[in-house]
């Protein structure tokens, strides 16, 4: 009905043009529509309260490894003679019916001659209060300096027997290995390898994925699918066997420190495929997006526009990404060192020291060597729950 | 359809080459040439290193010919003869050694991921349109959990609870009297009373992580207008949510059956180590460990082929399920 | 079955005779951020064979409505308060009824067999709209057996009548499809045909054509037109677009953050609207022959500021912030109530008051 239209509108009664009436009443909440990005990242993060749980966790583990030499109360390779095998030492509070700070008894070991086990009873009058800050053994922070403070442990003699073989009382708070050596700072100073060779095989395959998933999804078409049909091929390949064999290949008395590099490689090489199909899948929806088109129209080459105008829409989503690829990692060493084929001793990551838990008769006898388990639980919880606020965050206006 | 699956077939064909020769490269890795550690491995044991077989074996696999020669008789043994190569550890044929395990490695992975899709599937749906009920947050602390817990160390936990509590030895898939004896009645009704526990064990970290893909998928498709279309038909609430969005919600699980099998086997190798199943795992351990390569190799070869097929048959049965992927195609 | 589908004249349809009254609806929305006051007393009348417009920007609870009528209010909302009475119509075998939607089971029986039955809604997203792994005469066919007392052929066949009705080629044909097989507007051809397919006696078109391009639109809605004068039944029409409301409606209900601020037929509202916020949507929208009181085409303008924050309601008028006739002490402070002017012309807005 366009005549009635074309009358009707003249009709209509003019309104007032410009700011309505109480123009202030309409600024106020406007803090809400400004907030940043980060900040509204952070609003978000901060209400996945596990998340946040596992973030103060992992700064914590990575304290840990970081510091291991110093939260270690002994050397990883000190073994006590006389404590083969001993349980967890037990820490308590009252003496003498009195309540004083936490302490341990001595322990005094006796050999059953009939099962040829030790048998460990506490001496209910020794008492070893445990401190903070002790000095017992001496260790090279960092390779820089010497000292001998350690976080905690307790004021006990130690007598050097020979090289790294000690006799006396030690702190044993997860009990000790075959080898008389204290499980916890084994657990600490293992952290140093597991975390961290998660955490750069990750950075390996983000570079591999970047520069693959990138190529990929933002030129497409031959290329995309010649790397599409590689990142298929390679997943195809059951993981564990295909580390299996290439770390076979790895000769067995190579250096510590090349092992651990090429027990990196090797990880990041098979898992690099993830983090690129992530890469590749936001490079391809970023790319139909208007403003990646308006940038191009008005000219900006196209490093710019990745690097100004997508990189920063997706970095949330790699960082979050790349957070949950890290426990694959740490569980793919420690399967791999566990079997015998990634780290070896002396080499200590927390695989190395699952394999002492090999078999049913050392954890029936033992149970606290499956204790470096406990650690790898642990932090790959924490990862997977950072990961996932990470992930959900990455989103704040969803 | 039936082009689609020819088509499908056609683009394994490569795929398998480029396994075929990974798999060659493995068999090379180790350096010097295998028939001079056989001859070591031989002299070391006492027997007689007898100069003739050595040379008829050099023969048979082109050593010391251009490594594609090498590769040509390697992969011509196989398509021709099914000639896998030899075994030094166990002077056998590869081929007399792999069927038995490779048989039992698919029956332990396709049970637990069978396994795992009746258990997840269920508890997703329940999660998801239960959204922050208890049973919701509980299962998907569990799901973390059985995410973070790797199965050697769980099936580790298992095997040192079962000895300490009940006094009772889960490993192994047959009992001492089947081990060794030729398959019969009795040796499978044997092997379905033992593989549970590895079953289960296998299938924990994947039936957590399904229930997280489900919960998620669902949580997604819950909000499409489609299913409010649904609602406003009158549709039961049960009916609709599993007629409309369980389905499409599904998808992704037939899409990546390849994927998932391929890591089911990679956890199969590592509980089979603690567990000591006759799988495919610890014999590709010792052959890697004895640098056996015929051995190692043929058994890396033969596990990417199984993801192959699981990853063709999954494209198949996408396409049944998804109309939208016939069209593309 | 003779009923079907095949032109049955509406038995004559008494349109003074109300066959959906909404009194004091409210709908709140209960995040985790804080309550959302979705609709906040919402009152209006359907009669049958009445076609209603409902008009305001994004937002402002027109959607929410149709929902609450059919009791699917996505969690987690909920209906807090009100009446939605909806007076059902006799058929054969039950007498007719009055039943208040707010206050059934959502999951119930009664609620499922009103849905879909009773009242129908076609959807804005005719790409989406439709289960994508289902054929479209499965989905049809669905909804026809669970209304209707047929068998699977006599459903089918039902379903064919309406394809043909929508005037979908070789509607056999269209039976084995898939959604993704047809175009934006043959898909929003079968929600029509879907929704229409057990006769209800209301239909609430949620913004049927703004998906669609405009030849598409115009056909959709001349199409809509036509089924409701061979159906009777009465329509909600769901849009933010005035000219569809000019065409379509007889009476219209503009909402402004969840409350009706001005409801009125057709042409007052379009001649003589009262409440400034009708005043500026008219003037936002483009128009042939307008011109200024100097003569020249005037600018068109859009309506200052925007919709509000949800959490954050305006106190006082909720319109206050953005009206040009807005008083201090007034409009700030107290919401005013509806108020009904000659001609049965409702508005919510003190400049009425008395």
């Amino acid at each position: 009905m366009p005549q009635q239209e074309i009358a009707w509108i003249d009709r209509t009664p003019d309104i007032p043009q410009g700011p309505p009436a109480l123009e202030e009443a309409v600024a106020e909440d406007e803090k809400l529509f400004v907030a940043s990005y980060l900040q509204l990242m952070w609003w978000r993060f901060i209400k996945h309260r596990m998340a946040v749980i596992s973030g103060i966790l992992f700064i914590i583990l990575y304290f840990i490894a970081a510091l291991c030499e110093w939260v270690a109360p002994y050397l990883p390779e000190t073994s006590f003679i006389q404590y083969q095998l001993s349980t967890p030492s037990r820490i308590r509070w009252v003496h003498d019916g009195r309540l004083q700070r936490p302490f341990i008894y001595g322990v005094n070991t006796k050999m059953d001659l009939e099962t040829a086990r030790r048998i460990y009873t506490e001496d209910k009058e020794v008492v070893y209060p445990i401190r903070f800050f002790v000095r017992t053994e001496e260790y090279e922070a960092w390779s820089l300096w010497s000292t001998d403070r350690h976080l905690f442990g307790i004021d006990a003699l130690i007598e050097e027997r020979s090289l790294g073989v000690v006799q006396g009382q030690g702190l044993f708070i997860l009990g000790t290995d075959r080898l008389g050596r204290d499980l916890f700072s084994r657990i600490v100073y293992g952290a140093r390898v597991s975390l961290t060779i998660g955490l750069v095989s990750v950075i390996i395959s983000l570079v591999l994925g970047l520069i693959l998933g990138g190529i990929s999804g933002y030129y497409g078409g031959t290329l995309d699918n010649a790397i599409q049909r590689l990142i298929e091929f390679i997943r195809s390949i059951p993981e564990i066997p295909l580390i299996m064999a290439l770390a076979a290949a790895l000769p067995i008395d190579m250096d510590i420190i090349v092992r651990y590099f090429m027990v990196t490689v090797l990880l990041a090489f098979v898992g690099w495929t993830g983090l690129a199909r992530v890469v590749r899948g936001r490079f391809l929806s970023l790319r139909e997006e208007d403003f990646v088109m308006a940038a191009r129209f008005s000219g900006s080459s196209e490093i710019r526009i990745i690097l100004r105008h997508m990189m920063p829409s997706f970095m949330s989503h790699i960082i979050a990404s790349l957070t949950l690829a890290v426990p694959g990692m740490i569980l793919s060493e420690t399967g791999l060192s566990f079997i015998g084929l990634g780290l070896r001793a002396p080499a200590i990551s927390w695989g190395v020291l699952l394999q002492e838990a090999q078999n049913l008769r050392s954890v029936a006898l033992a149970p606290w060597l499956l204790l470096p388990g406990a650690a790898v639980v642990l932090s790959v919880l924490a990862f997977n729950f950072l990961g996932d606020g990470i992930r959900d965050a990455a989103d704040p206006y969803a | 359809m039936l082009l689609y699956i020819i088509r499908r077939i056609l683009f394994m064909i490569p795929t398998l080459a480029a396994i075929s020769i990974l798999s060659f490269a493995i068999i090379q890795l180790p350096p010097g040439d295998f028939l001079t550690s056989y001859a070591a491995q031989l002299a070391q044991e006492g027997d007689l290193v007898d100069e003739e077989e050595l040379e008829a074996l050099a023969q048979r696999y082109g050593l010391g010919q251009p490594i594609y020669v090498q590769y040509w008789k390697w992969i011509k043994g196989i398509a021709t003869k099914g000639d896998w190569g030899q075994s030094m550890e166990w002077q056998k044929p590869v081929a007399e050694l792999i069927w038995e395990r490779l048989a039992l490695t698919v029956v332990l992975s396709m049970s637990a991921l069978l396994v795992s899709w009746f258990i997840a599937i269920p508890i997703g749906v329940y999660s998801a349109t239960n959204q922050y009920s208890i049973l919701d947050y509980s299962m998907t602390a569990f799901s973390f959990i059985g995410l973070g817990v790797p199965g050697f160390l769980l099936a580790l936990i298992i095997l040192y609870l079962a000895h300490s509590q009940l006094n009772m030895n889960v490993g192994g898939l047959f009992s001492e009297e089947y081990m060794l004896a030729p398959w019969s009645w009795a040796k499978i009704m044997d092997m379905l009373a033992h593989i549970w526990v590895p079953m289960f064990i296998v299938a924990v970290s994947s039936t957590a992580g399904n229930i997280r893909i489900t919960r998620a998928n669902l949580l997604d498709e819950l909000n499409k207008p489609y299913v409010e279309t649904a609602r406003a038909k009158g549709v039961k609430e049960t009916k609709l949510i599993w007629k409309y969005p369980v389905r499409v919600a599904m998808n992704p699980f037939f899409s990546t059956v390849g994927w998932s099998l391929a890591s089911l086997i990679s956890g199969t190798t590592l509980v089979a180590m603690v567990l000591s199943l006759q799988t495919t795992g610890p014999m590709l351990l010792r052959s890697l460990t004895a640098q056996d390569m015929y051995l190692a190799g043929t058994f890396l070869f033969m596990l990417s082929t199984l993801t192959i097929i699981g990853t063709l048959i999954s494209d198949v049965l996408l396409a049944i399920v998804d109309p939208r992927i016939r069209l593309e195609q | 079955m003779d009923q079907a589908s095949n032109g049955h004249a509406p038995t004559s349809i008494d349109t003074d005779e109300a066959l959906l009254e909404i009194r004091d609806l409210k709908t709140h929305f209960f995040m985790d951020q804080g309550v959302v006051h979705a609709l906040e007393g919402v009152d209006f009348t359907v009669n049958r064979g009445q076609t209603i417009g409902l008009v305001g920007e994004s937002g402002c609870g027109k959607s929410v409505t149709a929902r609450s009528i059919l009791s699917i209010v996505p969690s987690p909302g909920r209906i807090v308060q009100g009446e939605i009475l909806f007076h059902r119509t006799p058929t054969a075998d039950r007498p007719g009824e009055t039943v208040d939607m707010a206050q059934i089971d959502p999951k119930g029986s009664l609620a499922r067999s009103i849905r879909g039955g009773d009242i129908s809604m076609v959807f804005q997203e005719p790409m989406t709209s439709l289960s994508p792994v289902h054929t479209i005469g499965a989905q049809i066919i669905e909804a026809i057996s669970l209304h209707r007392d047929c068998s699977q052929e006599e459903a089918t066949e039902i379903t064919v009548e309406m394809l043909r009705r929508v005037n979908l080629p070789q509607p056999e044909g269209v039976l084995k499809r898939y959604p993704h097989e047809l175009s934006g507007g043959m898909r929003q051809r079968v929600m029509i045909a879907m929704a229409l397919s057990c006769q209800p006696s209301l239909l609430i078109a949620d913004e049927p054509t703004t998906a669609l391009d405009v030849t598409t639109q115009a056909q959709i809605l001349a199409l809509m037109q036509e089924l409701q004068e061979e159906f009777g039944m009465a329509i909600i029409f769901i849009t933010h677009d005035l000219g569809v409301i000019a065409q379509m409606v007889d009476y219209v209900v503009v909402m402004y953050l969840g409350e009706v601020v001005e409801m009125a037929d057709v042409n007052s509202i379009f001649y003589d609207p009262k409440h400034p916020y009708t005043r500026s949507l008219l003037h936002s929208i483009p128009k042939l022959g307008r011109k200024s009181v100097e003569g020249l085409t005037s600018r068109l303008t859009a309506i200052h500021g925007v919709v509000p924050d949800p959490y954050s309601i305006p106190k006082g008028c909720p319109y206050h912030p953005r009206c040009h006739d807005a008083v201090r002490g007034v409009c700030d402070t107290d919401n005013p109530t509806l108020h009904t002017l000659p001609g049965d012309h409702k508005v919510r807005c003190v400049l009425y008051d008395d």
